[in-house]
């Protein structure tokens, strides 16, 4: 026996051939194997080029350990399934990836149920370099996936790394199917938390670099189903500088994510198909379930809305996401339009509701149906500045829409920005509790263009609107030109982000531009400013008692005024005014009574606490039958923004508000 | 197209497609007279490689053993299947470039122009990564990466030039419908992954 080993030792070395080695159960660590389909064996001892495995046979049964590489050998092509195992090391990870020069190693599938490339229950691991296709005849009711790294049972889970891969042709189904959560968790490229238990999450996700295309349903996703509780929430995920790109639904999407990073991400052609009777939402790129998600630098275009994907923007901040922002992305030539916010929270399965969401120093150029769509009411206290939107000639946008309507009383704000609308489309404002204010629009004005007490229309002098191309990088012609109106004319809005979209710094007490380009201003807080209200509707006004309305009736009584403040009772009734350092005030009275105690005027520095002004007025002139018309004024001392006009007149009709003067520094 | 970029692209051709054993200069097929190179369809057939592979693997159960591109599967062979999907593909492409240049969209959009700028944003690439720059996507981007989404932003803009999409793809239906698009077979047959 020892002399046929002898012998067979001789032959190998005489003839170059490996002889034949048993694959360990278990890796040591810090142990690099090779594979190459072509030249390899797998009864090589795998741990050299020249004694390289072939299939995955060997690698889908190893245990690994930390500091192991498996290398594919570039050029390569293998069929089935990848399912290596192991755990790597916290500073020294086990590494998927590449050997050689040439094409990137090929993992076909086949259409295979599941992942080309799969690890469960499995932390520090490095996937990067290969291609991988996974490609079935039909969606069906399979789920597939090119990558998934999946928690089911394995608590936390860190320093998951998938970079740099192309992954493409994967055909994931479209459809919710019985024993899989939800099929937006299978597609190209998926990190999921599939457990029950919120317990299970991952920490220190990295996807970058990689290319995703014509995949579905989703192009890259990271998924944690149990989101909501203390510490549940998968963290440190960054999804960054990946193109995805002819995708069946979502392009990128993060679930149940806390301060999700999505930056620098090219997504083109998402929402690509859509299936009769199934859920075709889609947008490009967004977060949900979650808090302090971050969009930012990405450019999502062509994004569509297929059969009835009511969706179809390039971007969203969707259901139970509290403080996420989007900001510095181009988004352009969107079937569903710039951005989707939705609340939702009286829905079953809605948990908190979306707040503080933040959408800044965006461009958005021809895109189609609406730019902004507020979905499920309205998510309290949104906040849409200093974008610049694009509506080319041709074009319906609609700037502003609402759909799914739910509560409608909630706040928003809608300031500093641009709307550069050449194009046919309105506004369909949702409920009354919006902000318009700084916004400078420009093209067409439709009848449905909300008001504004800061309100420009001129010519904002942008460098060559409508000329950005694909890239992000192509937007120069949304730059503000010298002399242009919108330079440092807008409103100082708190925490900004203290960038424009182009990194120019937008400094702190100086006033900023409208629109998504930065020039700077005069110091803030200096300018004397005077804002007119003719109380034609309540637009302007920051609050009102439930029993103050406008009349109509008989404007030859007040000298043509067609519109005045009054009663629906005899109670104290009140309307307020929230400008910032207020400095006086004038408001033209109408009175039967002639009972001028009974208009009074406040000040404050926060809305409550409420100081009593000194007023003075002129002789009341008599206009027409019975009616006589005054005009109070007085100043506001320092420090004050609110100001608070309030009639007790017994009669609820006896004493109107025709128009309100207030000065202050801006 | 212009047709004087040609020989450019013979001269670039010939170490790189000598295993293919046709003369370096000689096209493979052209489009109402523009000339597509090896290179440049060997690069399409490239890029278009993995999705025949996963065609045959699912639809004849072919695995990928060494003959896999020259065994004939119900009469087919996926080379044939590869050089078709190829040819196919840039003659699309081309009729859309050719569109572009006739509205004065793009000035040459010749292959190896097309290249060169590939490689000059790949270039570019390489020193925002050495300078701790901004990337937007990938940071180096494949040539068919590359070419996806410069190809695109063109359909967008012939889109808008021609009033609208529908109008966009009645134009190219058309052109499609008139397209002389010519096969050297002597080059073509040649051609091999």
């Amino acid at each position: 026996m020892k002399k046929t080993a002898a012998f067979l030792c001789l032959l190998a070395l005489a003839t170059g051939c490996n002889p034949p080695v048993t694959p360990p159960t278990n890796s040591t660590g810090n142990t690099t194997y090779y594979v190459d389909s072509q030249n390899g064996s797998d009864t090589n001892a795998g741990t050299s080029e020249g004694a390289a495995w072939k299939t995955f046979t060997n690698v889908n049964t190893i245990t690994f350990a930390a500091g192991d590489k498996i290398l594919l050998k570039s050029g390569g092509v293998w069929t089935g399934q990848l399912h290596p195992l192991g755990n790597g090391g916290t500073d020294n990870p086990i590494t998927l990836g590449s050997y050689g020069t040439g094409s990137k190693p090929l993992i076909s599938a086949g259409g295979i149920t599941g992942a080309a490339v799969y690890l469960k229950n499995q932390q520090n691991w490095v996937i990067e370099n290969l291609e991988i296709t996974n490609t079935a005849a039909s969606r069906s009711d399979v789920y597939r996936w090119g990558i998934q790294v999946e928690n089911n049972g394995g608590g936390t889970l860190s320093n998951i790394i998938i970079r740099n891969n192309y992954v493409h042709h994967v055909t994931g189904s479209f459809k919710w199917v019985t024993g899989y959560i939800d099929p937006h968790l299978n597609g190209g490229i998926a990190v999921n938390v599939t457990g029950s238990a919120g317990t299970d999450k991952f920490d220190y996700v990295v996807i970058e670099g990689n290319t995703v295309s014509n995949s579905g349903r989703t192009g890259i996703v990271v998924w944690d189903n149990v989101w909501n509780g203390s510490n549940f929430a998968s963290t440190r995920v960054k999804v960054r500088q990946n193109t995805v790109e002819y995708i069946d639904s979502d392009g990128i999407l993060t679930f149940g994510c806390n301060g999700a990073l999505l930056e620098y991400n090219v997504a083109n052609t998402c929402g690509n198909y859509a299936e009769s009777g199934q859920f075709n939402g889609s947008c490009a790129i967004w977060s949900t379930r979650g808090s302090d998600c971050i969009s930012q630098y990405n450019e999502a275009y062509n994004t569509k809305a297929l059969l009835d994907n009511v969706d179809g923007q390039g971007f969203d901040i969707d259901m139970d996401a509290t403080n996420c922002i989007v900001q510095y992305n181009y988004s352009h030539d969107n079937e569903g339009g710039f951005i989707l916010l939705i609340d939702a929270r009286t829905q079953p399965g809605v948990y908190v509701g979306t707040s503080g969401a933040v959408v800044r120093y965006n461009i958005s150029q021809n895109d189609k149906t609406r730019i902004i769509n507020f979905a499920g009411g309205i998510a309290p206290n949104s906040a849409v500045y200093n974008n610049t939107f694009y509506i080319g000639s041709g074009l319906a946008t609609n700037i502003i829409e609402h759909s799914w309507d739910m509560d409608m009383t909630q706040p928003f704000s809608f300031r500093n920005n641009i709307v550069y609308n050449l194009g046919s489309g309105g506004y369909q404002i949702p409920g009354p509790n919006g902000t318009f204010d700084y916004n400078l629009f420009y093209g067409n004005h439709p009848a449905t263009e909300p008001a504004d007490a800061h309100k420009l229309t001129s010519n904002p002098l942008l460098a060559n609107p409508g000329s950005g191309g694909t890239g992000r990088s192509t937007v120069a012609g949304y730059l503000l030109g010298s002399g242009s109106p919108a330079a440092g004319s807008g409103k100082v809005i708190a925490n900004n982000g203290g960038l424009d979209y182009f990194g120019n710094t937008i400094t702190a007490g100086y006033y900023p531009s409208r629109g998504a380009h930065q020039v700077a201003g005069g110091p803030a807080g200096t300018t004397p400013e005077t804002v007119t209200d003719p109380l034609d509707n309540f637009s302007l006004v920051s609050s009102r008692s439930t029993n103050i309305q406008l009349d109509a009736s008989n404007p030859a009584y007040f000298g043509g005024d067609n519109s005045r403040v009054t009663r629906s009772s005899g109670s104290i009734g009140y309307i307020t005014y929230n400008l910032s350092n207020l400095t006086s005030f004038s408001a033209d009275i109408h009175e039967f009574s002639t009972d001028l105690s009974k208009v009074k005027y406040y000040a404050s520095a926060d809305g409550t606490t409420w100081t009593l002004l000194s007023s003075s007025y002129t002789a009341p002139v008599l206009i027409a039958n019975g009616w006589s018309k005054t005009t109070f004024s007085g100043a506001v001392p320092a420090g004050n923004h609110y100001l608070k006009i309030e009639l007790s007149d017994a009669s609820s009709w006896g004493t109107q508000i025709g128009k309100v003067t207030i000065t202050h520094l801006n | 197209m212009q047709k004087r970029r040609n020989h450019l692209q013979a001269a670039a051709l010939c170490w790189l497609l000598a295993a293919c054993g046709a003369p370096v200069d000689e096209p493979v097929l052209t489009i109402n007279g523009d000339a597509i190179g090896q290179e440049e369809f060997l690069a399409r057939m490239e890029q278009n490689r993995a999705v025949v592979i996963g065609y045959f693997q699912r639809e004849k159960a072919s695995g990928y053993a060494d003959d896999f591109w020259t065994h004939s599967y119900d009469g087919t062979t996926p080379l044939e299947v590869l050089r078709d999907s190829a040819r196919k593909q840039l003659a699309d492409q081309y009729l859309k470039m050719q569109l572009a240049e006739s509205m004065g969209v793009i000035a040459d959009a010749g292959y190896l122009k097309r290249r060169e700028a590939w490689q000059a944003e790949n270039e570019r690439r390489r020193k925002a990564v050495v300078a701790r720059e901004i990337l937007f996507g990938p940071t180096v981007l494949t040539f068919s990466g590359y070419e996806k989404y410069l190809l695109s932003n063109l359909e967008n803009t012939l889109a808008d030039r021609l009033g609208g999409a529908s109008n966009y793809r009645f134009r190219l239906d058309s052109l499609r419908r008139k397209a002389i698009v010519t096969v050297h077979l002597p080059v073509y047959g040649k051609m091999k992954p």
